[in-house]
């Protein structure tokens, strides 16, 4: 009988193991950064993509987690000190993979937007005169050939460094930039007719990249790493991430951006 | 065996053309050094000066977020008790110990949202507190104020009269308005500080402001934080004062200024380093970056001067100055 009871116990305690296991470990608050840009987080409104994003992240992981802003490089120095556990719409490279790992939700590319009086036409025109200055994000990586056309011009001092979207609208309408690199996201800007009146774009011919969580390697273990992953995956899967881009896309762009 | 003529036309003309050929590959082996090294110098320069850039940016907007922190703090206050509690507030600022640490805060103050028909009840509370000279200023009718009651520490030019209805000054107002919808801190434009006013040539200044909410109101949403609106709790800054409560320190030989917004005028200045150039002409290096600070943009002007060059560069010189039209 006493054999019977500890059997039950034992595997009534497995079960509540498994059940434990299957989502992050609690036992501790998080931290999660956001940063302003575009359709993903704008602070006037304190809304944005990856602000549903991060609050059904943090619902279906029953954790606590603290969300604040801050700039995009900011945010990579402290997921890399692993002070900072989580960012959105991350994408990675050879560095970031050192100390940050991911769970891609959307996937989109990148587009040159250039001051339509210059008169470039190509990747190639806008990089050949050199007195057209690119604005760039601190902290931002892009596309390939993206990147290395933000490196080619950086070398030459080509290159205006910027905290967020805002100032380098301003600063390509007076002039002071002819260009700028920018995503779906920055695509309502446009639709401003001061914008789109005196811009043109031009098309970088990369893949699309896969944008995703970020997860600090140095602050969760591999295997809570997965954990958070499968919630994202299940966001995925079940059709709530699509209903977010829906919120702020039309339907086939938002297919386009989530189905990859 | 085939004997070499002298008097041969071709030899005497590869004689004649021997020295100038030797002469020039030398001429441009020196060359291809000289440019390769001078190459070298250049690229270090400009690493340096990058980060003294990225040093610059980080060293300003930890110090935004260090205030942040600070008005984080008194907005956790009044989460525990009422906007009203004037000793309360004071007793905080206080505590703080506003020390050389923190010798770029001018003021810490309140300013208190009051509908047009909350004016006479706001009024009436204000000389029951003890104030009986109390009014906004200016005083005509308006559908809302958002007048300064308190600023601590109360000592110096903070003893300055409050009443001062901050939300009539548009720079003002668009932090004030920026803050109250987003729930977070926002940094005003260029102003002279409420407190300077009298003060001839008084210097640039900014103010920070985050907003406070009614207890136990929700504030989720855009609708709700302006339904539920109280005040804001401020912090005021002389940009020289601000600038010079940065941790750390400049590295010599850099001319550094910060403007207000995107464009790097005269009128938009909030602070240039005294350093002068002697040397005049074009820097070697130099740099804009768009901040976004507390959801406002300004730019920090960073350019070479010759101690930096001589010191980074080494054999980099200066561009010449451009000739200008007489």
């Amino acid at each position: 009988m006493t054999g019977k009871i500890i059997k039950a116990l034992t595997i009534f305690l497995c079960h509540l193991g498994i059940a434990a296991a299957a989502g992050p470990d609690c036992s501790r608050s998080f931290t999660l950064a956001l940063h302003d840009h575009g359709l993903l987080y704008s602070a006037d409104t304190d809304s944005g993509i990856d602000k549903d994003v991060a609050e059904e992240i943090i619902r279906r992981s029953g954790c606590k987690v603290t969300v604040t802003l801050m700039p995009r490089a900011r945010i990579w120095q402290l997921i890399e000190s692993g002070a900072l556990d989580f960012s959105l719409s991350g994408i990675t490279n050879v560095e970031r993979d050192k100390f940050a790992s991911f769970a891609w939700y959307f996937s989109n590319r990148y587009y040159l937007l250039v001051r339509r009086d210059i008169e470039a036409r190509t990747l190639a025109d806008f990089e050949k005169q050199d007195k057209f200055q690119l604005g760039v994000i601190r902290g931002f990586r892009y596309s390939e050939s993206a990147n290395r056309l933000v490196d080619k011009l950086d070398a030459s001092g080509r290159v205006s460094q910027a905290g967020g979207l805002a100032p380098l609208y301003q600063t390509l309408l007076s002039n002071r930039i002819q260009g700028m690199i920018i995503e779906p996201f920055d695509f309502p800007a446009l639709e401003e007719k001061k914008i789109r009146d005196m811009s043109s774009i031009i098309e970088f011919s990369d893949p699309s990249v896969p944008h995703g969580l970020i997860m600090s390697k140095k602050s969760l273990t591999g295997v809570e790493q997965d954990k958070w992953r499968s919630i994202v995956n299940s966001m995925r899967s079940d059709g709530s991430m699509r209903r977010i881009f829906l919120k702020y896309f039309k339907p086939e762009l938002a297919d386009a951006l989530v189905s990859f | 065996m085939a004997r070499l003529h002298f008097t041969s036309p071709v030899l005497r003309t590869l004689l004649a053309v021997l020295p100038w050929l030797v002469l020039s590959m030398g001429l441009g082996v020196t060359w291809f050094a000289w440019n390769h090294e001078r190459q070298i110098t250049h690229d270090a320069l400009r690493s340096q000066f990058d980060f003294a850039l990225r040093e610059t940016v980080n060293r300003i907007e930890q110090r935004v977020q260090g205030y942040e922190q600070m008005l984080r703090g008194v907005q956790s206050l009044f989460a525990t008790t009422s906007f009203h509690n004037r000793a309360a507030f004071r007793d905080y600022v206080e505590s703080l110990q506003l020390d050389a640490n923190f010798s770029g805060v001018q003021a810490l103050g309140l300013v208190e949202w009051v509908p047009s028909q909350q004016l006479t009840a706001h009024l009436a509370s204000m000389r029951a507190a003890g104030l009986r000279n109390y009014s906004i200023e200016p005083a005509a009718a308006r559908e809302a104020y958002a007048p300064i009651v308190q600023r601590e520490p109360y000592v110096g030019r903070n003893r300055a009269s409050i009443g001062g209805d901050v939300w009539i000054d548009p720079v003002r107002r668009l932090a004030l308005e920026k803050a109250r919808d987003s729930g977070m801190t926002a940094i005003s434009g260029k102003v002279v500080l409420m407190v300077s006013r009298e003060t001839p040539n008084a210097p640039p200044g900014f103010v920070m402001y985050l907003p406070i909410y009614a207890q136990g109101k929700d504030h989720i949403n855009n609708q709700q934080r302006r339904a539920h609106l109280t005040g804001w709790v401020y912090a005021s800054f002389h940009v020289n004062d601000f600038m010079a409560s940065l941790y750390g320190s400049q590295p010599d030989g850099l001319q550094l200024a910060l403007y207000d917004g995107t464009d790097a005028t005269e009128s938009s200045l909030l602070y240039r380093a005294s350093e002068r150039d002697w040397l005049g002409g074009q820097p070697a290096a130099s740099a804009n970056e768009y901040l976004v600070v507390a959801g406002h943009n300004w730019t920090l002007s960073l350019s070479t001067l010759a101690a930096f060059e001589d010191r980074y560069g080494g054999g980099v010189r200066r561009k010449p100055p451009r000739l200008e039209s007489c």
